[in-house]
């Protein structure tokens, strides 16, 4: 794989929930795992991807001109046939789009050029001690690439933290700790096969990773997303505060159920549906902190 | 917030705002009886006529005394400046769709009496006597807008220090002593006496004024409770001693100064009447009280009573100032914090108690301050934080990095830069030093490229107003060039306009009683009008400098660079509102780089038609021999220009409004976010901007939630202010809130939104910009 250059779909800047101060988040493309709560499901596949917002569109139809391999039809709804796009990757549908009602999600950026991007914020950082988040996807996916960014960074004096489901092996997990400052730390159960079922990951990974970061002293801060039918059982909840208490972590992060991602789903053609439930009312939430607190967390709803 | 200061909220926000007529009826009477006399002695005996005669109130709680109109929020009417168009919307204040004022029959029918008589008497008509037709055209197609014609003049932070410190005896004594050496035999020193005598009578009239309260609240004494007994007999003695003599306690303090806040606005109704740096005048006041043991619960309470008073200010505006001026706004800026004439930091305890009484109270008025330099404390930066969290979309806060050089840059002294306050929305001044005309009216820059494009005619009447530079046009240089020399045609007209406004008030109106409080006035014996003050500006606005910027850049890339589009079709395009070119038009909007996303090409863009505009303008010289000293901002009349305005080459379709604020990037196209928006206005010409350089940015409520939040918000102006920004304001609010608040106005009555360099009820906006607010970018967490 081509580590000159990273599959990046969105650089966000002033990104203020996911680590301290103002932030730049780099979104990296690539997940292996298949949640069904995903809120970037865009962010799943690596290669990038036509996404394609009707709101946005005045039907021109330049996209059909544009697209060489004629992957795009307009006649029973806008579709695009995703296999014959992905073996197309020439993005001249997208370029020609001029409402951007139809977007490329992705593409290969290198180092340099994020580094561009981040440090325009600077100031911003200093004053509030910030820096970047590097989010996904699962950014360990492109473990070479994000190894490269980070040491830049680190050479920048730019604090850097990550936001990671640690669904890849330890040999990459462990090239990044000379370079991260925080690790957020998505902790989504303990059950192996009940995490095998719903998100397709290994608990070996998912859960071993953690507690190797802890064991060599990193930074953490779990993130617990609360998912209703998959991980709010008052049972679940405690086992997973225990996990994070046991491997020494004080400080976890409860994050709501929400339903933001959903139109995203069908703007990336994307046959499966997503997870169609309500979130929980702040009662529960608070419910919820109350066993991590009383398992000696520092939780926090938000 | 303790139950009193509950209930006169409660009282002011119930309140429905309404025309009064008395002081019309009075002012009609002096003009009447004082003819003969010279302009400012008539205005000086018309001022005491209205404080010996105009009903007075004080109101059940009130601890701070001292009303305007007949009721609170109550709106005289000045026919001296204007009653063409209080003839004409008689019949729809009630009606209208923004800022409604009742008004009673009988009222109505005492206007329609009395006001016919002042037809071609007022300042306005004067005005319009001398300005010549080219330019009243250019104004009929909104090329430029002429806010003062209407009204007086205003926009002035005055000496309010020296009232509290010194009291009217000395000032009087001054003035005797000055009119003692004049010299009967002397031409010049026989204009001077006058002037002092003017200044005598409305120094005079004031203590007359404070003593009717005193009387008063003796009178409602006799019949009140015990407790309440003892304030007014409080009151009463408090309004027997101030203004009259210095202020010592902290309520005096704020007594005398209110009485002359009061009488400014009871005068004239040029509004943005500016209190300062009130917490530094205040200050010896407070300082006395906890010497004496006085609760600071109690100083929070008066603070909240005056407080209430201001809200209490109205002014009634034609149709089109209740658009351009949405919302009943008042802009009486007071200012907390910043440096003292030394350098060091000025904060104290007054300095954020008014930014706790202005959090609780979420009163559309005063309009809060806040500076802020390298040395701010911590204490002040929290404070200040809290408020902006508390969404009512105050306070604008101001960089003394900046403000400090651009008040050098102008003239001033190193310690009378640093002792700066803002006047109105964003105007930097130096309080009773300065007349900077900042009522000099808006240039609306959209319109000057419009009438370019269409070789002097104005696409949207067919008039033709402007000079003719061309249909044809080498490259862009060319084009831009055009631009300049219509942009200086303008504003040849513009110039014009100003002085005949100025002409007219100064020989129709001069205003002894603001002379009074603006050095050199007194020292000279010339008044304020004719450039008596010791620094005088003449400050026009620009208005839309986003839209005419990313315009500019569309054509010089797809008009002028690529040649994808003619010139000829770029002026079919936009003669049709884009009508069939939806395609050109989302490749406008999309297809090129626009300001306020830290793209340096379009951010230079934008810095050079600031700086230019700034420049060109500075090349006139003004009336009271004063230099021009323009800015960018827009108040609000980016929202009045909108019928007027035909499509721009930025995408923006006629329906739509231009850029709001200042210097912010046009609705909704800013979309990296509040960090990349600081860094593209940061780019601007600062210093160029002498008039201020107005930014607003709004949030949603989550992203500056909880202790991080606060720490994110205070980091954000910190960093902004270290890149050499003026100013910077917050609308924290949700749009759900605001979509609600206008499907259900009767649930959200005291829901104040900022809508340029002020914050107003959201409810009483015109629906205009109530979307308007509702479409800026808002800035979510991500």
């Amino acid at each position: 794989m081509d580590t000159k250059t990273g599959i990046i779909f969105d650089i966000q800047r002033f990104s203020v929930h996911d680590g301290t101060g103002i932030r730049t988040n780099v979104f990296f493309k690539g997940c292996p795992l298949r949640c069904d709560w995903c809120s970037n499901p865009e962010s799943q596949q690596l290669r990038p991807q036509p996404m394609y917002d009707a709101k946005k569109c005045i039907g021109c139809g330049s996209c059909v001109k544009g697209c060489p391999s004629g992957a795009i039809s307009t006649e029973n709804g806008y579709a695009v046939d995703t296999e014959t796009c992905f073996s197309c990757q020439v993005h001249s549908c997208a370029e020609s789009c001029c409402t951007r009602a139809l977007t490329m999600a992705g593409r290969p950026y290198t180092v340099e050029e994020i580094l561009r991007i981040v440090k325009r914020d600077a100031v911003f950082y200093g004053a509030s001690s910030g820096g970047v988040t590097i989010s996904g996807g699962e950014a360990m996916v492109q473990i070479d690439f994000l190894e490269a960014l980070l040491k830049a960074c680190r050479e920048q004096g730019i604090h850097t933290a990550i936001e990671t489901c640690s669904a890849c092996g330890w040999d990459s997990v462990r090239r990044t700790m000379p370079y991260i400052d925080t690790y957020l730390c998505d902790v989504k159960h303990t059950d192996p096969e009940k995490l095998r079922r719903e998100t397709g990951g290994d608990a070996e990974h998912l859960l071993g990773n953690i507690r190797r970061l802890a064991e060599n002293g990193m930074n953490i801060v779990a993130r617990v997303p609360m998912i209703p039918g998959f991980n709010t059982e008052d049972r679940e909840v405690e086992d997973i505060g225990r996990f994070i208490a046991d491997c020494g972590i004080r400080r976890v992060d409860i994050l709501n159920f929400h339903k933001l991602g959903v139109p995203k789903y069908e703007k990336c053609f994307m046959g499966r549906r997503p997870r169609d439930r309500d979130p929980l009312e702040p009662e529960e939430l608070e419910g919820k902190a109350a066993i991590f607190r009383r398992l000696g967390l520092d939780a926090a709803i938000g | 917030m303790n139950e009193r200061v509950k209930r006169l909220r409660m009282k002011n926000l119930m309140q429905t705002p309404e025309i009064c007529v008395e002081r019309a009826q009075i002012v009609t009477e002096a003009y009447e009886t004082y003819r003969n006399l010279p302009a400012v002695l008539l205005r000086a005996r018309t001022f005491e006529k209205l404080m010996q005669e105009m009903t007075i109130w004080i109101a059940e709680d009130e601890l701070i005394v001292g009303n305007q109109a007949e009721v609170a929020k109550g709106a005289s009417v000045f026919p001296e400046f204007s009653v063409d168009w209080i003839l004409r919307e008689l019949d729809e204040f009630e009606a209208r769709t923004s800022s409604r004022f009742r008004l009673t029959e009988p009222n109505k029918a005492i206007l329609r009496d009395l006001l016919p008589k002042w037809e071609g008497r007022t300042t306005k008509d004067r005005a319009l006597s001398i300005i010549p037709q080219e330019a009243k055209n250019a104004m009929d197609c909104q090329a430029f807008l002429l806010s003062p014609l209407s009204c007086g003049l205003g926009h002035i932070a005055v000496n309010y220090q020296k009232i509290v410190d010194f009291g009217l005896e000395a000032l009087m004594d001054e003035i005797q002593e000055r009119r003692s050496h004049c010299t009967p035999l002397h031409a010049g020193d026989l204009e001077r006496k006058v002037f002092y005598d003017a200044c005598l009578i409305v120094c005079g009239a004031m203590i007359t004024f404070a003593e009717r309260f005193a009387d008063l609240a003796e009178r409602q004494a006799q019949e009140a409770r015990e407790e309440r007994r003892r304030e007014l007999l409080e009151i009463a003695r408090v309004c027997r001693k101030v203004p009259r003599r210095r202020a010592d306690t902290f309520q005096e303090a704020l007594q005398s100064f209110w009485f002359l806040h009061l009488c400014l606005q009871i005068d004239s109704n040029g509004h943005s009447m500016s209190p300062g740096r009130f917490d530094q005048y205040t200050w010896r006041c407070w300082q006395n009280d906890m010497a004496a043991g006085v609760s600071p619960e109690y100083e929070e309470e008066l603070l909240g009573c005056l407080w209430v008073k201001f809200a209490e200010i109205n002014k009634l505006r034609d149709y089109t100032g209740s658009l351009a001026f949405g919302g009943y706004p008042m802009f009486q800026n007071l200012l907390v914090g910043g440096q003292d004439i030394y350098g060091n930091d000025a904060t104290n305890d007054v300095s954020l108690l008014c930014c706790k009484v202005t959090a609780e109270l979420k009163l559309a008025q005063p309009s809060l301050s806040v500076r802020w330099h390298k040395n701010s404390p911590e204490s002040l930066k929290q404070a200040a934080a809290e408020v902006a969290r508390s969404g009512i979309g105050m306070p604008a806060y101001f960089n003394d990095e900046s403000i400090i050089p651009v008040l050098r840059n102008v003239g001033c002294s190193l310690e009378e830069a640093r002792d700066y306050c803002e006047v109105g929305c964003v105007e930097p001044h130096v309080a009773g030093r300065m007349e900077g005309m900042y009522s000099s009216g808006f240039t609306n820059l959209c319109k000057v490229l419009e009438v370019t494009i269409f070789n002097g005619e104005d696409p949207v009447t067919g008039r033709k107003i402007g000079i003719s530079t061309g249909d044809r046009f080498e490259d862009y240089h060319a084009f831009y060039n055009a631009y300049r020399r219509q942009q200086r045609h303008f504003m040849d007209l513009h110039v014009q306009c100003i002085s005949a406004v100025e002409l007219a008030h100064s020989t129709m109106c001069p205003t002894p009683l603001v002379s009074c409080f603006v050095e050199d006035c007194i020292e000279r014996g010339v008044d304020i009008r004719r450039g008596g003050a010791h620094y005088n500006y003449t400050s026009p606005n620009a208005v839309g400098l986003a839209n005419l910027s990313d315009s500019l850049l569309v054509m010089k890339k797809k008009v002028f660079g690529d040649k994808k589009y003619s010139f000829e079709e770029l002026r079919k395009m936009l003669r049709c509102n884009f009508e069939g070119y939806e395609q050109v038009r989302q490749e406008f909007l999309n297809g090129v780089a626009k300001y306020g996303n830290d793209d340096d090409e379009a951010d230079e863009m934008a810095r050079t038609c600031g700086e230019d505009y700034c420049r060109d303008f500075k090349r006139y010289p003004g009336w009271r021999g004063s230099s021009y000293q323009p800015g960018l901002q827009s108040i609000s009349a980016h929202a009045l220009f909108v019928g007027c305005l035909g499509a721009t080459p930025d995408g923006r379709t006629k329906e739509m409004l231009v850029s709001d604020g200042g210097v912010s990037p046009a609705q909704g196209r800013d979309v990296n976010g509040p960090t990349a928006e600081m860094l593209s206005v940061a780019k601007l010409n600062h210093l160029e901007a002498t008039n201020g350089a107005l930014l607003n940015v709004k949030f949603h409520p989550t992203a500056v939630r909880g202790e991080q939040g606060m720490r994110n918000l205070i980091s954000l102006t910190d960093a902004f202010f270290r890149l050499g920004a003026q100013h910077v304001q917050y609308n924290v609010m949700d749009s759900e809130t605001l979509r609600d608040a206008q499907k259900h106005p009767e649930r959200h009555g005291d829901l104040i939104v900022r809508v340029a360099g002020f914050s107003v009820l959201f409810t009483t906006l015109d629906v205009v910009l109530q979307n308007d607010i509702i479409e800026r970018t808002q800035h979510n967490c991500c």
